[in-house]
């Protein structure tokens, strides 16, 4: 993954958090979306099968309500129980606790299982393997309870050896009852349940009623009293020791047992694993299909040579923050081909959003998922870069220039290997005619490349290079001037004018050379002091010749 | 007297504290055992968790071992569990864990001893007592304790039976004064302003100290825990203030560092969780009563009865008829004796 695409990027494109809204019920389905992997060139067909499955499983979602809802009960009692199937699997002995957890899970799968064969949805993954056997091992009593215990049938000598310690049992709650009987007669005091009888120094009478008993003897005496106790039969030592002994063969027999089941488990492990991987796709599958609906999403084709076609697509993060302050995002359409893609255009334009949505959906789509778009046409890439030029990497002691340069060299060194190149304002912290000249030569080395590379750039003269692609930021351009100074005008403050009147939209540009000067105009619908955008004009005019009179 | 027929068909869900140890905790649980027993009814048992402390761990002193009949569910924990002496069916692994792993619901298939240490917060001990109702338990019952350390209160069961004995002090006359005063705390009264009630919950959930004044606004106070905080208390005390809110312990230093530096405190109710919180002997109470403090909880103790242990380990003990008798004067609760079989009403 990142090799695809680094945790830095990730995070700077808003894919971090998209994958925080993908919701997973069970633990199998987080080790599945944490293990997430980029489908390359040479896994189109398996992209577009996992795409193909997702659209058959939100097809009979929408169908059917009843599918998340069922999934969601099932899956969300998993616990995970790899550790324990490994363990059996190893030949160790599991406990009590573990078998009880795998039952529970089984019992779980096949009610899973079942419950999904309902749909009857053509993927793979959706067709568990049977769980009944185990289920029958862990349940040899057919109670369909979800409880365990060492169940008596599990061995003939079990059985055998519980009956005795049952029959002894009652046999000394019988005789140690009959022998308080008679103490209670002889000495009209009732023992206690343990058998101890306490009696006060000071009745003489008692005492020596205990003291001369042969059916009590005395275990402690205190200040005020003494503390007697039954004394039990010979018989009854016997059996108490019997009673040890049968607790004894119990355990060693229990042990046997659990021998046998772990074992039981272990001969099964490999189905068992192969349902809970299942299950965990299943489980990511549904999440996908939840962030899908959530984000209206679309369905992508994929197409066997590197390109990204997006029509309407949508940062949905950014489009989630413009809903909470109440505006809108403008759906955005790009035509990525081989080659350098320049973008031009106002400041304030969405220039960044749009290189951020690209990568974004390219991702999102090489993921697995749906793109947040009306369409969008894609060829897998091998990696995704993306400079914002205000990169700053303060721990390798690099200036924002030193560090947008220093990924700068890392990511051409891979261009050959056709990724998804995205450089917003390439060279923007350097001095303007410096500047240009690395974007010139940036843009010349990086045409010929089978790499699919959009920069943005305020630089004049960038886009007359010869073989490139060039789309400008529609911008303030067909917003009436007279509109723009009334409303200014009528306005004191002038905070969301500007996003009402910029148009975000892209449109293609050919042979122009000139990148729009929109900067005095959206300072000043940012309301900025006039006075120095007067002092600015002043000096555009002096060293162009002319006064601009935007 | 039978101390169920006080439980049976009254109340789900009973705790058992005891005032110290060896104040006859165990010999009280294991008398509700017999008696649930005799009349056949299935009990559900376990225990509030003591933090898993490493020491209770090693030397088992806290966690008894109790006798458990054929039929009775029990929540204890996977270790507990996997070194019990009693067969048991495992109900439910619970979500609650504990430093001897997860809490565990079992049925006693073949009786034996079992180890009981249960969970420690207060949600996870009402959830797991639920859970044991609806595995088929007619009465829980909690063995709890009246100990800084646990969160888990008493106050989370519908009664509490308290245990105390001749382990307090040699002096009879010192154990009866300390017993009602006990008790008193647990029947200290609870807040009745429904809005201060609630602030006083949300302050108590997040463990913080605050002030409410007379128009209802929250002031939270920064510290950690009361002990040696009564000047910071004092300090946000001014003539508005109405009531203080104590999250943990309420010990005698704190309500003399407040004394010390205001007398603000003369107008304001202080409300602790529940009476468990507070451990200030019965004269230091009394003293502070009289000059004036208001001391209230925000969760009522049900205290049903008291079970007495004339016995102490120290070698000393009272004479039994003489305890019971002064104890039976003073108490305004049902008193037994649970070491003397015998009837002491004569």
């Amino acid at each position: 993954m990142n090799k695809f695409i680094t945790t830095e990027i990730q995070e700077e494109i808003g894919l971090k958090q998209v994958l925080q809204k993908l919701p997973v019920q069970s633990p199998y389905g987080k080790d599945a979306k944490e293990n997430i992997k980029p489908y390359l060139m040479e896994d189109l067909e398996a992209l577009k099968g996992i795409l193909t499955d997702l659209r058959v499983f939100l097809k009979t979602m929408e169908q059917d309500s009843q599918l998340t809802r069922g999934l969601k009960r099932i899956l969300g009692e998993l616990k995970d129980i790899k550790g324990s199937i490994y363990r059996a699997k190893a030949g160790e002995i599991l406990s009590e606790v573990e078998f009880f957890e795998i039952k529970k899970q089984m019992i779980a799968m096949e009610k899973l299982r079942k419950f999904i064969l309902n749909y009857k949805m053509q993927i793979a993954y959706f067709k568990l393997a049977p769980m009944k056997e185990i289920v029958k091992v862990l349940d040899p009593e057919e109670t369909g309870m979800e409880t365990f215990y060492i169940y008596d049938v599990y061995s003939e000598v079990l059985i055998d050896i519980r009956k005795q310690k049952r029959q002894t049992e009652n046999i000394i709650h019988q005789k140690n009852k009959i022998l308080k009987e008679e103490v209670y007669k002889k000495t009209g005091v009732k023992p206690k349940l343990n058998g101890e009888i306490i009696v006060l120094k000071e009745d003489q009478q008692l005492l020596e009623k205990f003291v001369d008993y042969d059916k009590v003897y005395q275990t402690a005496e205190n200040f005020r009293s003494f503390i007697f106790k039954v004394k039990p039969s010979e018989d009854l030592k016997t059996m108490k020791a019997q009673i040890e002994d049968l607790k004894q063969l119990e355990e060693e027999e229990e042990f046997k047992i659990r021998k046998r089941l772990s074992k039981t488990i272990g001969n099964h492990a490999e189905a068992i694993l192969n349902n809970i991987d299942f299950i965990g796709k299943i489980d990511f599958t549904m999440g996908k299909a939840i962030l899908a609906l959530q984000t209206k999403a679309v369905e992508p084709q994929i197409v066997d040579y590197p390109k990204v076609a997006i029509k309407g697509g949508r940062h949905v993060v950014v489009e989630e923050k413009l809903k909470c302050q109440g505006s809108d995002y403008t759906p955005i359409d790009v035509n990525l081909d081989r080659g350098v893609t320049l973008i031009t255009g106002a400041n304030m334009g969405g220039k960044t959003i749009t290189l951020k949505m690209m990568a974004l959906l390219t991702a999102m789509t090489q993921l697995g998922l749906y793109p947040p778009a009306e369409e969008v046409i894609l060829g897998p890439v091998a990696f995704i870069y993306f400079s914002s030029g205000d990169q700053q990497s303060a721990e390798n002691g690099l200036s924002t220039f030193g560090a947008e340069i220093q990924g700068l060299k890392e990511v051409i060194e891979r261009a050959e290997d056709t990724g998804l190149i995205l450089i917003d304002e390439l060279a923007r912290g350097t001095n303007p005619i410096e500047g240009y000249g690395i974007s010139k030569g940036v843009i010349q080395y990086l045409k010929k490349k089978p790499s699919l590379t959009v920069i943005t750039t305020h630089f004049d003269g960038l886009g007359a290079i010869e073989a490139i692609h060039h789309l400008q930021v529609v911008g303030l351009k067909n917003v009436s001037l007279e509109i723009l100074r009334k409303e200014l005008e009528d306005k004191r403050n002038h905070k969301g004018l500007l996003e009402k009147h910029m148009d975000y939209r892209l449109e293609e540009k050919r042979g122009e050379a000139t990148a729009p000067k929109d900067a005095i105009m959206v300072a000043k619908l940012m309301g900025l002091t006039e006075e120095i955008l007067t002092e600015a004009k002043k000096a555009i005019g002096e060293r162009e010749g002319k006064v601009d009179d935007k | 007297m039978e101390i169920m027929d006080l439980i049976r068909h009254k109340y789900k869900t009973v705790s058992l504290v005891g005032m110290a140890k060896n104040a006859g905790k165990t010999v009280t649980l294991n008398r509700l055992l017999e008696e649930a027993a005799e009349k056949g009814i299935t009990l559900g048992l376990t225990s509030i968790g003591r933090d898993g402390e490493a020491q209770d761990i090693v030397t088992s002193t806290e966690k008894p071992m109790i006798y458990l009949l054929e039929d009775t569910i029990v929540a204890t924990t996977e270790d507990c569990l996997l070194r019990s002496d009693a067969k048991l069916e495992i109900l439910e692994v619970t979500d609650y864990p504990t430093a001897m792993g997860m809490v565990v619901i079992c049925r006693v298939k073949n009786e034996g001893y079992v180890e009981i240490a249960g969970p420690d917060t207060n949600i996870a001990v009402k959830e797991v007592a639920m859970s044991m109702l609806s595995h088929g338990a007619e009465i829980v019952l909690i063995d709890g304790a009246i100990n800084r350390k646990t969160t888990a209160s008493p106050s989370i069961t519908e009664a509490t039976i308290l245990a105390t004995g001749a382990v307090l002090s040699r002096d009879i006359d010192k154990v009866v004064e300390e017993t009602i005063h006990q008790v008193d705390l647990f029947n200290l009264k609870p807040v009745e302003d429904v809005m201060v009630l609630g602030l006083a919950e949300e302050l108590l959930e997040n463990k913080s100290y605050g002030v409410i004044d007379q128009n209802g606004n929250v002031k939270t106070i920064d510290i950690k825990t009361a002990i040696n905080s009564g000047t910071v208390i004092g300090r946000a005390l001014d003539e508005d203030s109405r009531y203080v809110i104590l999250s943990g312990s309420l010990v005698k230093k704190t309500l003399e560092d407040i004394m010390t530096i205001t007398d603000a405190y003369k107008d304001v109710t202080f409300i602790v969780r529940d009476a468990t919180k507070i451990f200030i002997g019965a004269k230091e109470w009394k003293f502070f009563e009289k000059r004036g403090f208001e001391i209230r909880v925000a969760e009522k103790i049900n205290a049903l009865v008291a079970t007495l242990n004339p016995y102490a380990p120290q070698g000393y003990q009272f004479n039994p008829r003489d305890f019971y008798k002064k104890m039976k004067q003073n108490l305004s609760l049902p008193v037994v004796d649970v070491m003397l079989e015998e009837e002491l009403d004569e």
